[in-house]
């Protein structure tokens, strides 16, 4: 089992947000995270990173003169990293039935606060694409939801034994879903094109 | 087998077909009249697809056999195809080719087996319910509608991209008139002499007397007696004689070219001008110029010189002797008439050694001894062949006699007296000549397709113009082998009278030229598209030496004293 990444802090059906245990410890774009904490695992997507202070109402002052770097800052200011924190958020795209078994579609319940998010591991994420009907849900994803699914698509398809296989798999279930909006098709095919 | 996945309208055809390869697409739509509308299988490329193949289609509780009459390109949104992938970009032409663009086979459904694997094909009531799965039809059911060869059924060629041999009934062929049509060079010729080869046959594999059969062969141009020649004319190829023997009986009308040719021949064949009747005449009327007048005085003249001499008699009248005055006046003659009569008999018996006006034996009643004997007859036309007249002549007097001998003994028959005669069929070539609308109602080749199997007659009628034969006469035409076609309205002849005929335009249109035939009618439970047998090749020689039980003899003894 892969380690922590960090814990829930806000979760609805369809989505959560996590509190990154390190400063900058985000997962990357499209990757696929599990939130799992005594209770089934629930599936998602990567799509979006904040590092900011902790206090929202309180915006960070700038510190350093013009030719310091960023370890220069940090150096000068050791009390900063404190005062930050990185959260992620991600779009469920699946999780785990009673018998453990890949569901690719929304759970019953939000995934519970403060449980532990970690990375899918290759199994997992194996498991989760062997199908592709959660890229529905991913199309879902808000603004940015094409740039999720390329990324998405990309980071499996090289756990894929036949990424380019996989790719054209993933990319005739897109045709299917995106039929009405050929825009958004070429733009995700633009972007996983091997 | 799984439930559809719907996407988005498009349905993933891999969850619902069986991954073994043969799975071909789903029923989407269509209807019994126009046929179905089949989506292309995922996977499935549609180069691969051609029109005439069979598929068969599972539905609920049943199987339906149909054959690919089109296929068609599809796009689920127009959209796709204003931003289409470049012609070498394979990813995203991998990606939309059954997803956004999608082929769609139009199937002709025809028969339909219910319940048990082994019972028969009966023909189409109803269709398939939607997303019924289509494959590939199997051997094993190909088999199962056109029968085995035995028998009962003789095997005609293999369907396209199918290893497996495709039937004609023989009961059936034989019981009523068929065509062979085709554009000149599609191997018509070839084609013919091997069904003929297989009718002989089959003939002799019949326990039942009633279901025997015997070929004449008016063979214009000398293909089927002996010997033909093989494509390009290069090479030679076995005809009727060589292959089976004393089956066979070779004529000729013209013994000089036939030595030349090397033929070994049974008997010379002449015709008396005795045995030339008016009606002879008339069937000839347009290829020898003749007037209607014409025809009518030349019934006149057989009442008055009576039907021995009359033809001698009409060559010899002078219109200005004055008893030929007198007899035309009777008779109601113009001058003119008998101008015109005159020059076209003379053309006709210009240059024509087997007609005799003297002596000559009764060549209809030597045909006839070989016939009821079970012996199929070849006529060579040697040289006359290309004598349209010789040829037109020759094969109406001849069949109109062996016509009466026919109905004399069938109606023998009804009477209770006799033995019915084995099944006779004509085969004759540039049909369309005999069968044309101005003539088919005069010659007796139009009576015998019209008359059906009554006498026990029936025709094989090879053309390359079916368009040019009389309606009622091809509506006669119980099956029909086609080879390529283009000409429009000789593809409505073809297929005219024939459910479907709409759908299968498209298969006959895009036939190779040789070697392909559409099948339809009588004699096959459903049209078919076959890659004909390939006559002329040792194995299939020796398929018939094995058959018919004769070792094979070098050719020359079969005939040593």
């Amino acid at each position: 089992m892969t380690a922590s990444l960090g814990r829930v802090i806000e979760a609805s059906i369809d989505r959560l947000t996590a509190v990154c245990h390190t400063l900058d410890g985000a997962p990357p774009l499209g990757a696929l995270v599990v939130a799992e904490d005594d209770a089934p695992a629930i599936y998602a997507a990567v799509t979006g990173a904040l590092t900011g202070g902790i206090d929202p109402g309180r915006r960070l002052a700038p510190r350093g003169g013009p030719g310091d770097g960023r370890a220069a800052v940090l150096a000068q200011n050791p009390q900063i990293p404190a005062l930050l924190q990185t959260t992620f958020t991600a779009t469920v795209t699946g999780h785990a039935g009673p018998g453990g078994e890949m569901r690719r579609y929304l759970p019953d319940a939000p995934a519970p606060v403060y449980a532990l998010v970690r990375a899918a591991t290759a199994v997992e994420t194996a498991a989760l694409c062997a199908e592709p009907d959660y890229l529905k849900l991913l199309l879902t994803a808000g603004p940015l939801a094409d740039e999720v699914t390329a990324a998405c698509l990309r980071r499996a398809a090289a756990h894929q034994p036949d990424s380019r296989a996989f790719l054209i798999t993933s990319g005739r279930a897109l045709a299917g879903l995106l039929a009405a909006e050929p825009d958004r098709l070429h733009a995700i095919l633009r972007r996983i094109r091997p | 087998m799984s439930a559809p996945h719907h996407v988005n309208g498009a349905y993933d055809l891999s969850t619902v077909m069986p991954p073994d390869g043969t799975a071909l697409g789903t029923v989407i739509g269509g209807s019994l009249t126009k046929g179905l509308e089949v989506r292309l299988a995922a996977g499935r490329l549609v180069e691969e697809i051609a029109a005439g193949r069979y598929v068969t289609i599972e539905a609920t509780g049943q199987k339906f056999f149909g054959m690919i009459t089109d296929v068609e390109l599809r796009a689920a949104s127009e959209a796709v195809l204003r931003q289409p992938p470049e012609p070498d970009d394979g990813f995203l032409r991998a990606i939309f080719a059954g997803t956004a663009v999608y082929a769609v086979l139009h199937v002709m459904p025809m028969l339909r087996v219910t319940g048990a694997a082994a019972s028969t094909p009966e023909p189409v009531k109803t269709v398939p319910s939607h997303f019924s799965a289509v494959r590939d039809a199997t051997q094993a059911e190909v088999s199962q509608i056109f029968g085995e060869d035995g028998p009962g059924h003789f095997v005609i060629g293999t369907p396209l991209d199918m290893d497996v041999k495709v039937c004609l009934s023989y009961d059936r062929f034989i019981e009523r008139s068929n065509g062979i049509f085709g554009k000149s060079g599609t191997g018509k010729t070839f084609l013919t002499r091997s069904i003929l080869t297989h009718l002989i046959d089959k003939s002799s594999a019949q326990r039942d007397r009633g279901k025997r059969s015997v070929n004449l062969v008016f063979d214009m141009h000398n293909e089927y007696g002996w010997e033909g020649s093989s494509e390009g004319g290069t090479g030679k190829v076995k005809a009727l004689k060589q292959l089976l023997g004393n089956a066979v009986a070779v004529m000729t009308l013209d013994e000089a070219s036939s030595r030349r040719r090397g033929v070994r021949y049974d008997t010379a064949i002449t015709i008396r001008y005795q045995d030339i009747e008016p009606g002879d005449i008339a069937v000839l009327q347009q290829t020898l110029n003749l007037t209607d007048n014409a025809v009518e005085a030349a019934h006149e003249l057989a009442k008055h010189f009576g039907q021995p001499h009359w033809l001698r008699g009409a060559m010899e009248l002078v219109e200005s002797d004055e008893e030929t005055a007198d007899l035309l006046q009777r008779r109601g003659i113009h001058a003119a008439t008998i101008l015109n009569l005159r020059r076209g008999l003379q053309r006709l018996v210009r240059n024509k050694h087997f007609l005799v006006e003297h002596g000559g034996a009764d060549s209809v009643q030597s045909i006839l001894k070989y016939l009821l004997h079970g012996t199929n007859v070849v006529l060579e036309f040697g040289a006359y062949g290309n004598d349209l007249p010789a040829y037109m002549l020759v094969a109406n007097v001849l069949t109109r006699r062996l016509h009466e001998v026919y109905r004399e003994r069938i109606e023998a028959v009804h009477g209770g007296t006799g033995e019915p005669p084995p099944h006779l069929i004509i085969t004759i070539e540039e049909a369309h000549k005999f069968l044309n609308p101005q003539v088919a109602r005069q010659t007796i080749f139009g009576e015998i397709a019209r008359e059906m199997r009554k006498y026990h007659v029936t025709l094989l009628v090879i053309d390359q113009r079916p368009s040019a034969i009389d309606d009622e006469v091809l509506s006669q035409i119980a099956t029909r082998i086609t080879c390529l076609l283009d000409n429009e309205r000789d593809i409505d002849a073809a297929l005219g009278g024939i459910a479907g005929a709409r759908e299968l335009r498209a298969v006959l249109a895009k036939l190779e030229t040789k070697q392909q035939a559409l099948i339809l009618g009588h004699a096959v439970p459903m049209p078919v598209v076959v890659r004909t047998e390939t006559y002329g090749t040792e194995a299939f020689y020796a398929t018939f030496r094995q058959r018919l039980g004769v070792p094979p003899p070098p050719v020359d003894d079969l005939y040593a004293p």
